[in-house]
């Protein structure tokens, strides 16, 4: 019975091909990893529940593909998001870069209400790799980037050791949750019965 | 289209080409040798799909042991299709050119029985990549596509089917993974095999097993049951089981199975899922399994929808082996079906459509599983939401009443809610001042947000027992618990819904839905055994006609007074109806009013706490007292009132999508219950006065007993039919007429409950009559008692009235169709529509004169099982 009334969070995973995306995902609601490489065709889904402060939420996690050629889902996938994560390389400059356009991507096709307070979640993977000597992107440089784009959240993280991966997982969830709007919303939303009825009486019923 | 299985049709050549004299009636009369033709196109079409995959598919049904199985013709144990998608533009998809198509389905054969035989060989098929498959084959049906990406593709299905038949959760190389893998997968092959169906200008190149686990999660062939029986052992037979227990006569409703979810084998082998998402992917209604956990799954449908969305296209089905995936887009809400039923795309987008509309009429309800909901949630965050929600409840129900006393405010509401309160004051009732408005939301809140108010109504929430406590908000929580009218609350509808989606794409919209499962679930079992949800037509209970008549005049004295609709009904059957002036109601908004009422437990059950009137007045006599003393009264004075009267909202989408209207629903006795609809929210003294009205005549004229006479008597039993109809003169139907030859006929039934029907192997039969929109059919007798076998025959006349009226072909005014089940003959002129279903092995001659005298039948006794004359449906 209570299970039915969790909260359902829509969490979309932006970011280049092969950061690790669906590695992350499938670190935190599997605790799997595989070495292989395997390009996301459209997308996966994956739901996890998740407990915050005393309440059961279930996250519907997105995970896009990377690649171009894939990317042809545009609004459909990102409509009604509750919160977005930026994942790139950090050994990898290229898709430390691409972060913005991802990030103004999500915002044009999504066009959440409030775009300059709408949650994201930086994730710097794959820091694990060769012990972190051929990393080209720094914790500096990246978190100087998610400060000039409204203070965003930034973890450095390693789907292959799981580093990380929870605490992102559960920032990610409680930005989505605090950017849940009050439920009272629809209240007012009543419409003119009477009117809309008497005038329906006139008009009939077409069968 | 799917039917190209070879197996014939067993039609009988003799019953073909009698030759007896014609019959000569005076109306209608269906002569064989002119007007019968055996259809022979629509039967080929129809009947070798019925043979290749349906009727097998009941049988199973049946059969005790399921490993027992009759050959299977070998189209049918094909899984995997070639897609077909159709598309309403038009545009995009001419592709799957009709040989091209056939063709593509020639290579999938070859392709998939590898497939399977490889399948038959895993005994443990951990490793994904190392299925020892065929991957080649199948990369060459992809014609010209040999990217890697492609490649990787095919073998992923290869997995996944090895998945769907072993369930062993491993895919997409993630070994282990549960549920996740089976979206994912799924949402490739779905999204690719539309991409492809798309692109591909030279016919469908796409080879895609969502007939088993992309969008076909219940089971889908023989062969896959086989494969796995094999494989677990009992548990194919454990679920037909509770198949069988499910749709059996005692169906309960609510929903079942909430622990399943996509990961489970036994929630693939359903048979027909319905789905509701949002656009953006939140699930809103699943018909098996645990909403959130079939997060993923919906994710999927609605990438799905949405892709060819973006394409500025839509996607109305697709079909995937013996599945068909249909989908209905309303505005920012996504019906789906998957059905591998053989019902027709047209037959499920139709209750998609039903589905659709009780959705409507269910969302203005549902305050009371809001509560629920919160119950379970946060208390204070359930009192802000409540406190903030009644300023709005109190300018809708109009009768506010300003008092400086909070405590008394809370009490007065209280008392109004539960509907017993006095007239006396209805006059002063005005609207309140949006200030005012705050203030006593305000003022409630605070009230509420002291500890011993929150404990109680905690108590209250917990127990949800009608245990009397001296505080105010303890009443606040019966009204919630027990009241129809604290559905005012939430008055939704289409358009407001879809301005919510519109803000905020994000909006949940299950809260606002809680607890209406039943609701739904009723509706889609419905969709199995009441004729009313593709006939378009509603049925009545079979009365004496001056019984109805009483029944009628009561009802319209009532909607002389402005009552839109005043109905009286039992269980599903009309008993009288009258609608005001020129105001017609759809049979498809009866359907949806009855099931919703039917199912609502808060209409059937609903203890309804409020307090003898004069006490009351005593109580208001003495205005703002003392509180203690006045929560004393109330408790004195509460009592459990049986018949529940409630005040809704409601939505008829037939009559008007974007309104609603106040339904007042009462029960009068178990079965029979009386709704009187108006447009007026503030009417529920009026309609209650009405109810106390109609309820003494009825009562008077033992209008009441007739109707549960009616009830154990049943309606037109086959074995009655006349023999030797004498126009005019025995126009009784034994049963409906003196009780002598009640007895008898009842006694007859149950000695031919053992026999073979009515005369000449007349098993059923469904009359519509077409100016009347009602339809009357008799009651079930041997051979079809089980209700798998009604379920079947429902099913069949389903796809003869959708071949009858299907738009594609000339309209037909005959079909005589044989089967191994049934023969079944269908007869539509101007004025009625008859189904009738025979012993498989009847003379067609034979039968073309029983339906004749079947015809006669009913138009003698029509003022007994039809509701005529001043029925707002004779236009």
């Amino acid at each position: 019975m209570a299970s039915r009334r969790r909260m359902l969070l829509k969490v979309i995973i932006l970011g280049d091909s092969g950061v690790g995306k669906t590695s992350l995902m499938n670190q935190y609601v599997n605790r799997k990893f595989s070495n292989q490489y395997k390009a996301t065709i459209g997308a996966d889904f994956l739901t996890k529940e998740v407990q915050f402060e005393d309440r059961l939420f279930t996250l519907q996690i997105w995970d896009t593909a990377g690649q171009e050629r894939f990317q042809s889902l545009g609004v459909a996938f990102y409509r009604g998001a509750d919160c977005c994560v930026l994942v790139h390389d950090v050994n990898v400059m290229k898709s430390f870069e691409n972060l913005n356009n991802w990030r103004e991507e999500f915002l044009i096709q999504a066009s959440p209400s409030d775009p300059e307070n709408f949650p994201f979640v930086v994730l710097g993977n794959k820091i694990d790799i060769d012990g972190g000597n051929s990393r080209v992107v720094s914790e500096k440089k990246a978190k100087a980037w998610c400060a000039s784009k409204g203070n965003i959240p930034y973890f450095e993280t390693s789907a292959k050791d799981g580093f990380n991966v929870e605490a992102a997982f559960q920032c990610i969830a409680k930005n989505a949750l605090k950017n849940e709007p009050e439920e009272e919303i629809y209240l007012p939303e009543t419409i003119d019965v009477g009117g809309g009825g008497r005038n329906q009486r006139s008009s009939g019923c077409e069968c | 289209m799917e039917s190209d299985s070879n197996s014939s049709i067993d039609l009988n050549p003799d019953s073909l080409n009698t030759n007896s004299p014609p019959d000569n009636f005076k109306f209608w009369s269906l002569n064989e040798s002119n007007n019968v033709k055996d259809s022979e196109h629509v039967s080929n079409h129809e009947v070798s799909a019925g043979l290749a995959n349906g009727s097998l598919y009941d049988n199973l049904d049946q059969i005790e042991e399921p490993q027992i199985e009759k050959p299977v013709p070998c189209d049918s144990m094909i899984v995997a299709e070639a897609f077909e998608v159709v598309d309403e533009v038009g545009k995009s998809c001419s592709s799957p050119s009709s040989a091209g198509y056939v063709g593509e389905r020639g290579s999938s054969e070859v392709v998939n029985g590898s497939l399977y035989t490889n399948l038959d060989q895993i005994e443990e098929p951990q490793t994904e990549l190392s299925v020892p498959s065929d991957p080649i084959p199948v990369a060459e049906a992809f014609d010209g596509v040999s990217e890697v990406g492609q490649s990787s593709f095919v073998q992923r299905e290869n997995s996944e089917l090895e998945f769907d038949a072993h369930s062993s959760p491993s895919s997409s190389g993630y070994v282990g993974e549960r549920g996740v893998g089976v979206a994912s997968i799924r949402m490739r092959s779905l999204l690719y095999a539309l991409a492809f169906s798309f692109s591909c200008r030279n016919g469908l190149k796409v080879l895609c097993l969502i007939g088993e686990g992309s969008c076909g999660p219940s089971s889908t062939s023989e062969i896959e049951e086989v494969v796995d029986s094999d494989a677990d052992g009992d548990v194919i037979p454990q679920e037909n089981t509770i198949n069988d227990f499910s749709d059996s006569a005692s169906w309960v409703p609510g929903k079942r199975h909430i622990d399943e979810d996509d990961a489970s084998i036994s929630w693939r082998k359903r048979k027909k899922h319905f789905f509701v998402l949002s656009h953006s992917g939140k699930p809103i209604y699943s018909r098996y399994g645990d909403e959130h956990k079939l997060a993923g799954f919906s994710a999927t449908l609605q990438a799905i929808i949405s892709f060819v969305e973006n394409g500025e296209d839509r996607v109305k089905f697709v079909r995937a082996g013996k599945h068909l995936v249909v989908f209905l887009v309303k505005g920012p809400i996504y019906l789906v079906c998957i059905s591998c039923t053989e019902e027709s795309h047209e037959a499920l987008t139709g209750q998609l459509e039903l589905l659709y509309g009780q959705l409507m009429s269910a969302l203005v309800q549902g305050g009371e599983d809001l509560y629920e909901e919160k119950a379970y949630g946060d208390i204070l965050e359930f009192l802000d939401y409540l406190f903030s929600s009644i300023p709005v409840l109190i300018e809708r129900l109009g009768r506010t009443r300003p008092d400086p006393n909070r405590e008394d405010r809370m009490t007065w509401i209280y008392n109004n809610t539960l509907g017993s309160n006095v007239d006396k004051d209805k006059e002063k009732v005005g609207k309140m001042l949006d200030d005012e408005k705050r203030e006593l939301s305000q003022g409630l809140k605070t009230e509420c947000s002291g500890e011993a108010g929150i404990n109680s109504l905690e108590k209250e929430i917990k127990y949800t027992s009608a245990d009397e406590s001296s505080d105010g908000l303890n009443s606040l929580s019966h009204v919630l618990d027990s009241s129809g009218d604290v559905n005012e609350m939430l008055l939704i509808l289409t358009k407001s819904v879809n301005r919510c989606f519109e803000k905020n794409p994000k909006f949940d919209m299950t809260p606002l839905l809680g607890g209406t499962d039943a609701v739904f679930s009723s509706l889609i079992h419905s969709f199995s055994w009441n004729p009313s949800t593709f006939l378009h037509a509603y049925t009545c209970l079979p009365l004496a006609y001056p019984t109805r008549q009483a029944a009628g005049s009561i009802l319209q004295d009532v909607a002389d007074s402005g009552v839109l609709f005043a109905i009286l009904m039992c269980k599903h059957k009309v008993v009288s109806l009258v609608g005001a002036q020129k105001a017609s109601l759809h049979p498809d908004d009866m359907l949806l009013l009855a099931n919703f009422v039917l199912s609502s437990e808060s209409f059937r059950q609903g203890e309804i706490w409020f307090k003898e009137e004069e006490e009351e007045e005593k109580e208001e006599a003495k205005g703002g007292g003392d509180d203690d003393n006045d929560d004393k009264v109330e408790e004195e004075n509460l009592r459990v009132s049986k018949t529940s009267e409630s005040f809704s909202p409601i939505c008829l989408p037939r009559y008007n999508p974007m309104a609603f209207l106040y339904a007042y629903v009462h029960y009068l006795d178990v079965d029979t219950y009386l709704m009187l609809l108006t447009t007026s929210s503030d009417a529920f003294y009026h309609l209650k006065d009405c109810r106390i009205r109609i309820e003494m005549v009825l009562l008077k004229s033992n209008v009441l007993s007739e109707v549960q006479r009616s009830i154990l008597e049943g309606g037109l039993h086959v074995e009655d039919l006349p023999i030797d109809p004498s126009p005019r003169t025995v126009s009784l139907s034994p049963h409906l007429g003196q009780e002598k030859i009640t007895t008898e006929s009842s006694e007859r039934t149950r000695e031919s409950s053992f026999g073979i029907g009515g005369p000449a192997g007349l098993w059923h039969f469904i009359y519509r009559s077409i100016n009347l929109d009602q339809y009357v059919a008799s009651e079930f007798s041997s051979p079809i008692n089980s209700s798998n076998q009604q379920k079947r025959l429902y099913r069949a006349y389903q796809k003869l009235y959708a071949s009858m009226h299907d738009k594609g072909t000339a309209p037909h005014k005959t079909q005589f169709r044989r089967d191994e089940n049934y023969a079944l003959l269908c007869w539509i002129t101007q004025d009625f529509e008859l189904y009738a279903a025979f012993d498989p092995l009847a003379d067609k001659a034979l039968a073309i004169k029983t339906c004749n005298r079947v015809c006669q039948w009913v138009r003698d006794v029509e003022n007994e099982i039809f509701l005529l004359g001043s029925s707002p449906f004779s236009w």
